[in-house]
């Protein structure tokens, strides 16, 4: 008696089901391409790391914890390590800020561009209510393969976006939504869409170079709280601080990254292509803080912070520094 | 001669370079104004050029659209200045920006 058309056909798909499998398992190293002489010796593969974000998850309010964690990541990723695999466990976070999701969000996109590394991520969310609603409402979950259920879009938050080059439209949109938030006209925020178009170009020129392990692409984020509207931008390049130590050596090396990322906004400091019509750009966001067109302007760069503020037309400058260095450049720009 | 750049070029301009993005200062002097420039010249007329009704101009994207005047085709900046009118009331900066950075690129190619 044969079998059933049914019982055939449920027999043949376990058979491609169980070769398809084998065929995985079975796959072979092969050389990756772009590196050359070089033997399967020399690499570690298929390493496992756990990293766990701290309980107060930001880079503006705990830099040292924060950036450390990131640390972990960029270091490893730094060595001649492939196919790495790396947990992000945010179990634990009760209060974040959206500097450390984009900054977070910023490592792992640009590490996953580049496809010669293989590494790979996987993670949770914070258990804490709160925490978790944060991550989902920043547009956390768009730049990963998730299916948690998700909140609804909230009208107090624009998601991250990145780009690697200038982009006008994403700017505009950023200044719509903070005309729409605090009731400015287009002519009052003529200056946020200058600042922002800098704030782009240099990414493009100047933050990356070609030896750097992570793709050149910029992120931007607005969140409406609090009565102001809040905007993180960042790279996770060479760092402003190293840019202008880089090409100012002469006048700069002795400073500390903090001061030297307040040199790259006053008028001490010649533009990093060394250009004589260039370098007006960040001196001229500093005139905005002096104006007062931004309450607070604070840059996290190296080992240092740099916070311009401006309250009642009085402007104030803090530097610090701290012992966690910072990859790359983070902007956190508050409109009130 | 007029130029109104929301309607001729973009209401959100860029940056410098056209590598470096859409609506750079390069795209807007190499398209538009430099032949409207020379058209108003051999018209003998000023060139309006209008620059209200954007989302605001980077410095950049000035610099390298009137600083680039001198630079790349080698106007004078006196000639410049005596030729364009700039209308501005959205921001009250940009006729001296512009001014500084077409002298500024005269003073830096005699150099």
């Amino acid at each position: 008696m044969g079998i059933s058309k049914k019982q055939w056909h449920d027999n043949r798909c376990r058979k491609i089901a169980k070769y398809k499998k084998e065929k995985k398992t079975s796959k072979k190293c092969r050389d990756i391409p772009g590196i050359s002489n070089s033997t399967k010796s020399d690499y570690n593969t298929a390493k496992h790391f756990n990293i766990e974000f701290p309980k107060q998850f930001s880079v503006l309010k705990n830099g040292e914890e924060t950036i450390g964690c990131f640390n972990k990541i960029i270091d490893e990723i730094y060595k001649k390590n492939l196919k790495e695999t790396f947990y992000l466990d945010s179990g634990n976070v009760e209060q974040v800020t959206i500097d450390a999701l984009a900054y977070l969000i910023a490592i792992v996109n640009n590490i996953k561009l580049n496809k010669t590394l293989q590494h790979m991520f996987s993670g949770n969310l914070p258990e804490h209510i709160g925490a978790r609603k944060s991550y989902v409402e920043s547009g956390f979950l768009n730049f990963f393969n998730s299916n948690c259920k998700s909140f609804p879009k909230s009208n107090d938050k624009l998601q991250i976006k990145s780009g690697k080059k200038s982009d006008p439209e994403t700017a505009r949109k950023i200044c719509e939504f903070v005309m729409e938030k605090m009731h400015k006209s287009q002519k009052d925020i003529i200056f946020l869409q200058k600042t922002l178009i800098e704030l782009m170009s240099n990414t493009k020129l100047h933050a990356y170079n070609s030896d750097m392990k992570m793709e050149p692409v910029w992120y931007i984020f607005a969140e409406h709280r609090d009565n102001k509207v809040r905007i993180i931008f960042l790279d996770t390049g060479l760092g402003i601080a190293k840019t202008v130590k880089k090409k100012n050596f002469e006048i700069f090396g002795t400073k500390n990254d903090a001061e030297l990322i307040y040199a790259a906004f006053s008028e001490q400091f010649r533009s990093g292509t060394g250009l004589p019509n260039r370098g007006h750009g960040l001196r001229l966001i500093k005139k905005f803080v002096e104006e007062g067109k931004y309450r607070n302007f604070v840059v996290v760069s190296g080992q240092g912070k740099c916070e311009m503020r401006c309250d009642k037309g009085e402007y104030t400058l803090i530097n610090s520094e701290h012992k966690e260095k910072l990859y790359g450049t983070v902007y956190i720009i508050d409109i009130e | 001669m007029k130029i109104v750049i929301r309607e001729d070029f973009s209401e959100t301009p860029g940056s410098r370079y056209i590598d470096e993005g859409p609506f750079s200062g390069q795209d807007f002097r190499d398209r538009i104004l430099i032949k409207k420039y020379n058209e108003a010249l051999t018209n003998h007329e000023k060139l309006e050029i209008d620059f209200d009704g954007c989302f605001g101009f980077a410095t950049s994207f000035l610099e390298e659209s009137f600083g680039g005047l001198v630079r790349e085709y080698k106007k004078t900046a006196n000639e410049i200045l005596d030729n364009i009118i700039i209308i501005s009331e959205d921001d009250d900066t940009i006729p001296g920006l512009v001014k500084k950075y077409v002298l500024d690129a005269e003073g830096a190619t005699n150099k």
